[in-house]
């Protein structure tokens, strides 16, 4: 009997041992943290309702991470085409808004054509299903919050919960996977650190940071000599960053900053590779990451001085010359430009700071927006006179 | 008879030297306008705009609006 058990269990374990051993380079995933919903945790899926409002993924609008108050991106699918109800509520169970939306592809709204057979909706039902797009705006104040899915007839479908960090807050994005190490015992998780955004300025670079948790430091050194790090925009094909000298230990982990330069300001994809010898690579962990270049402001703040010169002395030359129409005209303009000047003044402002609070960048983004519009409307002005 | 012709022909004259003083006035200040906007000035204002308007745009690519899979 006994000699049955520990035969069973030898095989056992010697299977276990050759499934997740891996073939080549130092890592192989066992990962268990960041879902593929993005930051949203399921908490409840209805079982009679399997194929209905499931959660694809939650995406945030602007910034890679949830902000307070901004725009939400969630993604559902379904096998059926029809209206879906998203209830937010606190932990105490008071709704915070209410939203509907109807499934968008492949019908909009719903709008069936009625040219549609059977066929053709068990074909969308087989392959992606009917997909919607529900925009939300996250709660304005700290804490955690129910995402309620509802159908048509009020069944509760899912329920998902996100995190509303505080304005307060500094912004960061992070990143952190978890993997195994030669024995099944041995984790170690290699986390991606950004400020939000990353700011370049003059000619220095912005600053991204690698950290590695592991029992043996002497490891994390060798993990570190395998890795690299690269940006990829939907511009570009991606440059490696380079890393400042030296890595920081403390107790059993270590963190290694590498330089992101960018002449641009940009959004795109970090990402750590494993290097597996032969010119192959696997991506070990990887974000959004928003890259804003602080000489363009600087360079805008510039040009407003100049434009602004320009329009004051138009304004004195027009009314010096008894031309009170376009003197008046030109007045306007730089008043234009001083609300645009204060815009750009804030934003440089914040980007100096050493480290950003999620409120100085929804401001940098308030600023930016009305930046546009207050262009767009001087422009019209100019156009009118020039 | 003879007299209506010439009272037409007179206010015809004085129409027409009203008009031609209106037009040379509405021309001057045009003129006069143009002397105070030069080329340079127009072509500098309209280029720093349209830089304003693309520095402005690459700000936002930082913070991109919708996020819609493909």
């Amino acid at each position: 009997m006994w000699k049955k058990i520990i035969m069973k269990t030898t095989f056992v374990l010697f299977a276990l041992v050759i499934l997740i051993t891996p073939s080549s380079g130092i890592v192989w995933t066992c990962k268990y943290e960041n879902p593929p919903y993005g930051p949203i945790e399921i908490k409840y899926e209805n079982p009679n309702f399997p194929d209905k409002g499931i959660i694809y993924a939650l995406t945030p609008q602007r910034h890679p991470i949830i902000v307070p108050g901004e725009l939400q991106l969630l993604q559902l699918k379904s096998n059926v085409c029809e209206e879906v109800k998203l209830i937010i509520e606190d932990t105490e169970g008071n709704k915070i808004a209410e939203y509907s939306k109807k499934a968008d592809i492949p019908f909009k709204n719903c709008d069936i054509p009625n040219d549609a057979d059977q066929g053709m909706i068990n074909a969308i039902k087989r392959s992606k299903g009917f997909l919607t797009y529900l925009f939300f705006k996250a709660p304005t104040e700290e804490g955690e919050y129910y995402l309620k899915l509802f159908d048509t007839q009020n069944n509760l479908l899912r329920t998902g919960v996100i995190e509303v960090p505080s304005l307060d807050s500094i912004a960061k994005v992070t990143s952190r996977e978890a993997y195994c190490n030669n024995s099944p015992t041995n984790f170690f998780t290699i986390e991606l650190i950004a400020p939000h955004p990353v700011i370049v300025k003059d000619d220095s670079a912005g600053e991204v940071q690698v950290t590695i948790r592991e029992p043996s430091t002497s490891e994390i050194e060798k993990i570190f000599e395998n890795i690299t790090v690269s940006f990829t925009t939907s511009e570009s094909v991606g440059i490696e960053l380079q890393p400042k000298e030296g890595i920081t230990c403390s107790d059993d982990e270590c963190t290694k900053t590498y330089l992101l330069p960018s002449s641009i300001s940009t959004s795109g994809i970090l990402t750590v590779w494993e290097d597996l010898g032969n010119g192959g690579r696997s991506s070990l962990n990887s974000m959004v990451v928003s890259v804003v270049d602080a000489n363009t402001v600087v360079e805008i703040s510039n040009k407003l001085d100049r434009l602004y010169n320009t329009s004051e002395e138009l304004e004195r030359r027009y009314s010096k010359e008894g031309i009170k129409e376009k003197s008046e005209k030109w007045g306007e303009i730089k008043e234009e430009l001083v609300k645009i000047k204060e815009g750009i003044t804030s934003i440089k402002k914040i980007l100096d700071k050493q480290k950003l609070t999620l409120r100085d960048v929804k401001e940098v983004v308030n600023n930016i927006d009305n930046c546009k519009e207050n262009l767009n409307r001087l422009s019209e002005k100019i156009g009118g006179i020039l | 008879m003879n007299n209506k012709v010439v009272v037409l022909f007179i206010v015809v004259v004085i129409a027409i030297a009203i008009f031609a003083t209106a037009y040379y006035y509405y021309e001057s200040i045009k003129l006069r306008e143009k002397k105070l906007e030069s080329d340079i000035e127009r072509k500098q204002i309209n280029e720093d705009i349209e830089f304003i308007k693309e520095a402005l745009e690459n700000l936002s690519n930082a913070f991109p609006e919708t996020n819609l899979p493909s």
